[in-house]
């Protein structure tokens, strides 16, 4: 079996907010809409704060609560652990958004155009991708994923082949490829730096680690 | 973006409010109708079905993000609460209907075996539309608040409230004169208000031990910003028609102002709801004690 998955070194992002930029650009996501986030804290009390980042995306979990909870079935995992939703499925009843205990989705209501009322090509693109009154979400950028495989490139260590958030990180603070695979450099990864999930007790076991 | 906390608005705010109404109106329904084909009550069992039957999936159809695909919705009862309720109020329709006209044009069905058996099935049914509203939230994993085992049952005990508080208001208005069905739903009033006092208590003292945001939700709701609505909520829906069921079983019946108690309630109940879906938090990705300051 395959589980696409990333790990993600917090030692390493200094949130530029590249692989924000980078995702909002190539997956041409709705007006106001993030799917890759860098969230940022402060750490201490004064004089002695530091200040973290957290850069969060769908986390395509194992145990996907948002798929349970779908009524139509439009949230399916797949066989290689990536977690879409089909918009043509989808109602928008936003189940999933309260079911996902990451903040993964987000409701898309209308169609916004970036500069007035005339449509932009990037805004074509996204009025063929997405559908206004449904609940939208990373997919790992699976098509990139999937051409990349066809054309025989490995998923994590070809660009091409490769999320853009992952390529497009300047610091190499995230890491992609199959958790399945103990000889993957996200598995060693995961292994040998200790690394972690959010809100493991909850059992949805998510494909993204992080790393300190 | 700044970690912290975060309220959903997608169920409660602008388009959410339509999702609230259909709450409300189906647990008024539910109840009104459950209590009045037991007390073989008619124009109960109408307007308890038309609120439940009709009201309540027109203001879900509404709430939506694209209403036309609706039909997808039962799609899958083995895992969703929201499927189950569809699969559910598609069986209420079927036999609510027949109980609905045999107190209006099929009256001939009154009486009969038939009847009895469908109008059990169409009680159960009744039963569960009001419930599995409270099995959707506490079954959201991402707001700690409403993953709780008490919402269903609080949300069955005010459903039952309002309904009988409905049946008075509806029965009162056309018949100032009490009688026996209104002293029988009095006596379960002022039991179902106690329950309904004391689950809510219980409910928020289990919220503070689920996690950190979901005691926050019971901060918001007791002292923060939703505090105004929620204490009104407590003032209308519990501490007013409680005395007033208490003065009226013990000391002197009050009979036609029963009704305004009714509406009191009814309003109560939306506020209630509206409380708990507007504390609603999503739950915090970095907790509280690894970091000082939100950004």
């Amino acid at each position: 079996m395959m589980r696409w998955g990333m790990v993600i070194d917090l030692r390493r992002c200094i949130g530029c907010q590249t692989c924000t930029i980078a995702c909002k650009l190539n997956i041409n996501v709705p007006k106001g809409i993030f799917f890759c986030k860098v969230n940022d804290y402060e750490v201490g009390t004064y004089p002695n704060v530091i200040r973290r980042f957290l850069p969060t995306l769908c986390m395509h979990c194992k145990n996907p609560p948002c798929q349970d909870v779908c009524p139509t079935g439009a949230t399916v995992r797949r066989s290689d652990g990536i977690v879409v939703v089909d918009y043509d499925k989808c109602v928008g009843c936003s189940y999933c958004m309260m079911a996902c205990p990451y903040g993964a989705r987000t409701f898309y209501a209308k169609m916004e155009t970036y500069y007035g009322s005339e449509m932009t090509p990037y805004d074509k693109v996204v009025a063929e991708k997405f559908k206004p009154g449904t609940v939208v979400k990373c997919d790992l950028c699976r098509e990139r994923v999937e051409k990349g495989l066809r054309r025989g490139l490995k998923p994590g260590v070809d660009p091409e082949a490769t999320p853009i958030c992952v390529i497009s990180c300047i610091t190499n603070a995230r890491h992609f490829g199959d958790l399945d695979d103990p000889m993957s450099n996200v598995s060693k990864l995961v292994r040998e730096r200790k690394g972690y999930q959010l809100h493991p007790k909850l059992g949805t076991d998510p494909s993204v680690y992080y790393i300190e | 973006m700044a970690v912290g906390y975060k309220f959903q608005t997608e169920w409660v705010l602008r388009r959410g409010l339509l999702l609230l109404t259909a709450m409300y109106v189906g647990a008024v329904g539910g109840a009104t109708y459950f209590f009045s084909v037991l007390l073989n009550y008619g124009l109960g069992v109408v307007v308890g079905f038309i609120l439940l039957g009709i009201c309540k999936p027109l203001f879900h159809l509404a709430f939506l993000g694209r209403p036309s695909k609706f039909y997808l919705m039962p799609s899958k009862p083995g895992t969703s609460w929201i499927s189950r309720g569809f699969v559910g109020l598609i069986f209420f329709l079927i036999f609510g209907g027949v109980v609905v006209c045999s107190y209006t044009t099929w009256t001939w069905l009154q009486g009969t075996t038939a009847l009895l058996t469908i109008s059990i099935i169409s009680l159960g049914l009744s039963l569960f539309l009001v419930l599995y509203d409270g099995f959707v939230l506490a079954s959201c994993k991402g707001i700690p608040f409403w993953n709780n085992g008490i919402l269903p049952i609080l949300m069955l005990t005010t459903a039952f409230i309002v309904g009988i508080a409905c049946i008075d208001s509806l029965y009162l208005m056309l018949q100032p004169t009490p009688t026996t069905l209104i002293k029988v739903l009095e006596n379960w009033h002022a039991f179902f208000l106690l329950l309904g006092a004391f689950l809510v208590i219980a409910f928020l003292w289990v919220a503070t031990y689920i996690d950190v945001t979901a005691e926050k939700s019971v901060y918001v709701i007791l002292r923060g910003n939703v505090a105004p609505i929620f204490w009104l909520t407590v003032f209308l829906a519990v501490i007013f028609p409680l005395t007033a069921v208490s003065y009226s079983l013990l000391i002197k019946p009050l009979n036609t102002f029963l009704s305004i108690i009714g509406m009191v309630e009814l309003i109560g109940d939306f506020l209630l709801k509206y409380s708990f879906l507007r504390a609603g938090i999503y739950r915090t990705l970095v907790y509280p004690w690894s970091y000082s300051i939100v950004v």
